[in-house]
């Protein structure tokens, strides 16, 4: 095994994906065969419509049924079905580098649940893309769908952790992704949304203007939730080092609803844009968190 | 009110309340830094809370400071003094006036000891906590003040000398004045301290000169006993419902006790609280002659009868018995009785003139007991009218002169002389009198339709008619033909009967010892129907009696500083000493008064019988006031309430007493409140710190997240347990 994937994976982990598979809500367009849906006629048996013959077109096709009552020449169409095209937008901006005690960080979290998906894509021979950003896009690797493209992207993603002071530009970094990819694909975004909140929905609506399928995961540390910190301290922001003195036994309340707006906020907006959100804790065991999510979706997608 | 500290090296440590600043400086500076994935949600949550979490951290700062400023407090000792005391109170010098009531009240038993022992063992107490520089007077609370010591001295031992030698008077007592006196005594203490102990049983007779006040007045134009400097102290050293049964007064019927007729003493029994039955004895001359059981009923006033034996002549020691109390001196109540043989009157005038005056003086179906003799007016000057308790003077006028100044010299020595005018003399006859009440002008007929005169009296408290009973169904109306017309009277003398509206009928006047009476009709038919009235006989008597000094209603005496006995010495020759019940000599003295004599006796202290010194026969009985035998005591919230009494401290023993002049002098000591305030303030505190940081519900709890990451609202959820 190659050893970007090693690094997050292991075999028995690899060996549990292997029966996974991730399905597309919506219609792509991939450059290869493949068995999700596309919006082009092709080959497949699903039939699609009928189209008057011209000439040049394989007489096999013709609807002799529709010419005994019509006298006319019409040839059956069928759904094309095509490969999946994933990318992962990861944020690795200071914050993701959050972790609390005894946890991964918030990044090494993503990464994982972004090799996990990468592999169980790469498995059914769809490609799989990746744009790292923090405020602008470092690394973006085109989709493939080899399990040695996976094993770079997942090299990349481990050889870039987050470093502290860089500050996060999620919004801008979607946008500027929503514009490169052309064809519709599968937008997998991970990132603790530690941003403006209107130009993030901006961003996401950009996406699905253009049609890509998107899932939103949000991960978020357990401290983040909760801030259950037991006394008074002086916390310093990741992001842009600012300080701030607190005592969170005091204000735990005010924090704890603060951040639930803001998750209900998240919630909402994705729900109105039709994506796929998910809350992501990093402290729970992300292959059994990808084995529901990715059954769920499956159930949802027949 | 001030504050004084036990412990005041202790407040050093209130320097100790600075320590919650201190700490709290000292939390800032050791800062734990903490990095977190962003401060977006912080910097959200600090604004909303900000203020709450200024006034939480304030109240916790304020009781934090409070906690060690009432710990500090406590252990140094706070004792709160009134204000009463000056600054430097454990060292200041202080004057005391000890007002000891000396009412006989004092003497009542509790238990092993009288209250006046009570009382003087505390002032001993008081003198003995005398310290070097202190000072003290000593008053005895009488009917007026007795100043013992009236200005303040340091001299410990002459005070306790003059304690020891007083004992209760059979007196009753006034605090007013006492108190009055010693705070007087007081105002030269300059910038001492001022404290007046008031030992007194707890009567309520000695306060009613304050709480006849009304309350709501306030003190009025008094002046206050109790001021910044002064205190009161009293201390009630009675029982709280002291038992007390005693003969309240006593009399006997008829006024005029004869020999050999039987008569009867009624005593009047008072009590306070309940008393058991009990037996009364009445003696006589010290023989016991008769025994009645007495039932109280509290609040009541009981009257008993005791039969009197028929007696010979004579003057008898009279006392009623109660078997003894927790206040004997009110057990005994003494008497003297006046037996008499028949009482020689003189009616002066001629036989026909005399007819219904003798018959109504001596009637011969009903002895009367008075011997009466009569004399023609011109026999008059023969007579020694010494012997005689009562003249009657009927149409006698004009009389020689010589007859004339007997008979004023026998009124001035203390004879009655009544007279009645007749037909013999005009106005003019009167001339040469000097102690007529008024001389007549004319002798005015009356007009038939104006006859029917209604006799009124003028003076009903006048001694002649206490006791006199008309008969039943008699109205005391007359038919008058001619009448005597008075001249202005004299301005000792007065109307004591009127006839119809305003003409006098009966006038009256004291000269000397004695009194002359004068009638506007004779004593006869001649001028008016008044010898037929059904109260001409009883109105001679009660003159007759009254006249030789039957006629006292009272058989003894209370104590006082000047006594008038004229009523009951008369007929007894000048000069006279009486033997006291000790023992020792008083004299009667006859005292001069606008032109009217009487018989005195002066510091009369003792109780009991006076005898004559030539005869040994009993002439005076002293009694105690009954007022001082109503032990009721005070009502003490009633004295608390009123405005004199409000700064004032109560004991009812003399421990209590000491106790609270040490409570006083040294303070109320308040560690103790300061340690409660102080475990108030720390619970206080770990409310407000468990409240600040309070456990709300994590919002993990709340989230209703899926495994699949998935979550629908956020709504909340019970946190567990």
């Amino acid at each position: 095994m190659a050893g970007g994937i090693a690094r997050f994976l292991t075999p028995e982990q690899l060996q549990r994906l292997s029966r996974q598979t991730l399905q597309s809500r919506l219609v792509v367009e991939g450059n290869l065969a493949g068995r999700h849906r596309s919006p082009l006629r092709g080959a497949s048996t699903e039939f699609a419509d009928h189209r008057a013959y011209i000439e040049g077109d394989d007489p096999r096709r013709i609807d002799w049924k529709v010419f005994a009552r019509s006298e006319r020449y019409f040839v059956r169409r069928y759904e094309d079905e095509t490969n999946l095209r994933v990318y992962l937008a990861l944020d690795r901006s200071a914050s993701m580098g959050y972790a609390s005690a005894d946890r991964r960080s918030k990044y090494d979290y993503a990464c994982r649940l972004a090799a996990a998906i990468g592999y169980v894509v790469v498995k059914a021979k769809d490609s799989i893309g990746l744009c790292l950003y923090s405020d602008r896009p470092q690394v973006f690797l085109p989709a493939r769908n080899t399990l040695l493209h996976l094993d770079n992207l997942l090299s990349v993603l481990g050889d870039q952790p987050p470093t502290l002071g860089t500050p996060t530009a999620t919004a801008r970094t979607l946008h500027e992704m929503a514009e490169s990819i052309r064809k519709r694909a599968l937008i997998i975004v991970f990132s603790d949304l530690f941003d403006d909140g209107d130009s993030i929905r901006q961003a996401l609506a950009h996406f699905r203007k253009q049609h890509h399928d998107v899932i939103l995961f949000h991960v978020l540390d357990p401290d983040e939730l909760d801030f259950p910190f037991p006394r008074g301290a002086e916390f310093e922001d990741m992001e842009n080092k600012e300080r701030l003195l607190v005592d969170p036994r005091r204000i735990a309340a005010e924090y704890r609803a603060a951040f639930a707006q803001f998750l209900e906020s998240c919630r909402k907006c994705c729900v109105e844009l039709n994506i796929d959100y998910r809350l992501v804790r990093t402290d729970q065991p992300f292959d059994r968190f990808l084995r529901a999510y990715l059954e769920e979706r499956k159930r949802l997608s027949r | 009110m001030m504050w004084t500290f036990l412990n005041p090296f202790f407040l050093w440590a209130g320097l100790a309340a600075i320590i919650p600043l201190v700490l709290h400086l000292f939390q800032r500076r050791k800062i734990v830094r903490i990095p977190f994935s962003t401060l977006r949600f912080l910097k959200l949550a600090e604004r909303k809370s900000t203020s709450r979490i200024r006034l939480e951290n304030f109240l916790l700062w304020l009781l934090r400071t409070l906690l060690v400023i009432f710990l500090v407090l406590a252990f140094s000792g706070p004792v709160m003094r009134s204000a009463g005391l000056g600054r430097w109170a454990p060292a200041s010098r202080r004057d005391l006036a000890i007002v000891l009531d000396g009412s006989a009240s004092m003497q009542y038993e509790t238990g092993f000891l009288r209250v006046w022992e009570s009382a003087v063992r505390s002032a001993s107490d008081l003198i003995q906590e005398l310290r070097p520089g202190d000072r003290a007077s000593l008053f005895l609370a009488l009917g007026q003040p007795r100043p013992l010591i009236e200005q303040p001295t340091a001299d410990g031992e002459l005070l306790r000398t003059l304690l020891k030698a007083q004992k209760p008077l059979p007196s009753i007592s006034r605090l007013k004045p006492a108190l009055e006196a010693a705070r007087q005594s007081l105002e030269e203490s300059g910038t001492r301290e001022r404290e007046i102990y008031l030992l007194t049983d707890g009567q309520a007779l000695p306060w009613r000169d304050f709480l006849e006040q009304d309350e709501t007045e306030g003190t009025g134009g008094d002046h206050e006993i109790t001021d910044t400097r002064t205190t009161l102290f009293v201390l009630l050293a009675g029982a709280e419902q002291p038992e007390n049964a005693y003969p309240l007064a006593a009399s006997v019927e008829p006024l005029l006790v004869r020999a050999g007729q039987p008569a009867r003493a009624k005593v009047a029994f008072g009590f306070c609280s309940t008393v058991q039955p009990t037996t009364a004895a009445l003696f006589l001359n010290d023989q016991e002659i008769a025994r009645r059981t007495v039932d109280p009923v509290q609040g009541h006033i009981q009257e008993i009868q005791f039969p009197i034996p028929p007696l010979s002549p004579g003057r008898y020691a009279l006392r009623v018995e109660l078997p003894p109390d927790p206040l004997p001196l009110d057990d005994v109540f003494h008497g003297v009785l006046n037996v008499r043989d028949q009482l020689p009157v003189l009616v002066v005038g001629r036989d026909h003139d005399l007819f219904f005056i003798v018959r109504a003086l001596d009637p011969p179906e009903a002895p009367s007991g008075l011997l009466v003799h009569t004399t023609d007016p011109m026999e008059l000057p023969d007579r020694r009218l010494t012997d005689y308790a009562c003249l009657f003077l009927c149409n006698a006028i004009p009389l020689p002169g010589q007859a004339i100044q007997a008979v004023e010299q026998y009124v001035r020595n203390g004879g009655t002389v009544v007279l009645f005018p007749g037909d013999r003399g005009d106005p003019s006859d009167y001339g040469p009198w000097s102690i007529l009440p008024s001389h007549p002008i004319a002798v005015r007929p009356v007009s038939p339709l104006d006859a029917a005169r209604t006799l009124r009296l003028l003076r009903p408290d006048d001694p002649l008619f206490v006791g006199l009973r008309f008969p039943p169904g008699s109205t005391p109306t007359l038919a008058v033909r001619r009448r005597l017309e008075f001249g202005p009277l004299h301005p000792e003398a007065q109307a004591i009967i009127a006839m119809g509206d305003q003409q006098p009928f009966l006038l009256s006047r004291r000269v000397g010892r004695g009194r002359i009476l004068f009638c506007a009709v004779p004593a006869d038919r001649s001028w008016s129907t008044f010898p037929l009235s059904p109260f001409y006989l009883p109105m001679l008597h009660r003159i007759a009696l009254f006249s030789t000094g039957a006629g006292a209603t009272r058989i003894s005496i209370e104590p006082g500083p000047l006594l008038d006995v004229s009523d009951l010495l008369f007929g007894l020759p000048d000069p006279l000493d009486l033997i006291t019940p000790s023992g020792g000599i008083l004299s009667v003295r006859t005292l001069q008064e606008d032109g009217r004599e009487s018989r005195v006796v002066e510091k009369v202290t003792e109780t009991g019988v006076y005898r004559m010194t030539a005869t040994d026969e009993p002439l005076l009985a002293v009694n105690l006031s009954r007022e001082e035998s109503d032990l009721t005591p005070v009502n003490l919230e009633r004295l608390r309430r009123h405005p004199m009494f409000r700064k004032a401290y109560f004991a009812h023993t003399p421990q209590e007493l000491l106790q609270l002049v040490k409570k006083h002098r040294i303070g109320t000591p308040l560690a103790e409140l300061f340690l409660w305030l102080a475990l108030l303030t720390a619970v206080l505190e770990t409310l407000l710190a468990s409240r600040a940081c309070r456990r709300v519900p994590s919002l993990s709890h709340q989230l209703p997240l899926e495994p699949s990451g998935r979550f629908s609202s956020l709504t909340p959820r019970q946190p567990p347990p």
